[in-house]
């Protein structure tokens, strides 16, 4: 039986990693490390080795997704309006939507690891909102496991990743379209790991006359044209995961072929509502009926 | 059994622990890397040209319990 112990020193560590990473990699705190960084475009600024690990990992997102999912989108999400919380930002924003501006591109970002300095191209700002929840989540797993020797589940606003001995059925997670959905269609078990699905149906919100949405093509610096709801991808890792479903949203229609050859298991939804499976996903047993949906965070 | 909490309104942490418990490691050492060796502060992965995307090491599987949500909220 599992004793008060190892839940409340589990959640003092995944505490204490949120209140990590939102010192690092917050966009909408100017104190935030990040910030500081995007305030020096144009030169090398140094920083710590916990937000050169998070930046590391945004452009090695980038390069496993040929830049699908790019950490230089920042000046084109705060184009979006999206310089805020979301929970001001959904309430809608004046202007017009922008013209189209591809992002710098990920290989414009200079890390040196030895003098341990960044530099990002001025008038270019990062934003790690693609993958710093994603490696908060695998670290969070990866400690607490480590601290407590338990099997654990991590879960940030849907960024799942798992770590130790899972129980014997694995852990389960349900598979929702919308945040708090209080019946979701599907549910899958992970023992290893993570799973993750991006979406534009719930980070949405009205600029000026434009109905958009917060994943942003970098190719066109513009929210990514809709051809899926929602796709959850199980990976590796959670940061793997939810690269590989961000791209597939940027990807649009070849997003199956692609999740395919890399041997992908992936659940992809629609505008219509319509689910596509690719074959390493799992065949759905049945209807979940009584699912506990998670906080999440939009 | 799994315990579940959730923390600061956006986190969930589930815990299990089998019947045989398996040594417990407070004295471990935290380190910043992640399990998977996504990303270190010495060596940017993206400077290595060997990224990739990768299955888990176990596949998943369908199942029925109440559950966690992801929900495509990110």
């Amino acid at each position: 039986m599992v004793s008060d112990g190892p839940i409340a020193a589990a959640a003092e560590i995944l505490e204490a990693e949120l209140q990590r990473i939102d010192d690092l990699a917050s966009r909408f705190r100017p104190d935030s490390e990040l910030e500081r960084l995007n305030a020096a475009a144009g030169r090398a600024h140094p920083v710590s080795p916990d937000l050169l690990e998070a930046i590391a990992v945004g452009l090695e997102v980038a390069s496993a997704t040929d830049g699908l999912v790019d950490p230089t989108v920042g000046v084109a999400v705060r184009r979006l309006g999206y310089d805020r919380d979301f929970a001001v930002v959904r309430a809608g924003v004046e202007g017009e939507l922008p013209a189209r501006e591809p992002a710098p591109g990920w290989r414009s970002v200079v890390v040196d690891s030895h003098r341990g300095t960044v530099t990002i191209p001025e008038g270019a700002g990062l934003d790690l909102g693609a993958s710093a929840k994603a490696l908060a989540s695998d670290r969070a797993a990866s400690r607490i496991h480590r601290q407590l020797g338990c099997g654990v589940l991590v879960s940030l606003g849907g960024d799942v990743a798992v770590a130790g001995a899972p129980p014997e059925e694995g852990f389960v997670v349900g598979l929702a379209d919308r945040c708090a959905d209080p019946s979701p269609a599907e549910a899958v078990s992970i023992a290893s790991g993570g799973l993750a699905s991006s979406g534009t149906s719930v980070r949405r919100w009205r600029l000026g006359e434009h109905d958009v949405h917060h994943i942003v093509d970098p190719r066109t610096g513009l929210p990514a044209q809709e051809h899926w709801r929602t796709v959850a991808v199980a990976a590796a890792t959670c940061v793997q995961a939810n690269a590989a479903a961000t791209a597939a949203i940027i990807l649009g229609p070849s997003a199956p072929a692609w999740l395919e050859a890399l041997r992908l298991p992936a659940r992809l939804v629609g505008r219509d509502g319509r689910v596509s499976y690719t074959p390493a996903w799992p065949a759905p047993e049945s209807a979940m009926s009584a699912a506990s949906p998670a906080e999440c965070s939009a | 059994m799994v315990a579940v909490v959730t923390v600061l309104s956006v986190g969930i942490v589930a815990v299990y622990v089998s019947k045989a418990l398996p040594g417990h490691q407070s004295g471990a050492t935290a380190t910043s890397n992640t399990s998977s060796g996504a990303g270190s502060a010495t060596a940017p992965a993206a400077s290595t040209g060997q990224s990739s995307l990768n299955p888990a090491s176990t596949p998943t599987q369908s199942a029925s319990t109440p559950a966690p949500v992801t929900s495509g909220a990110t």
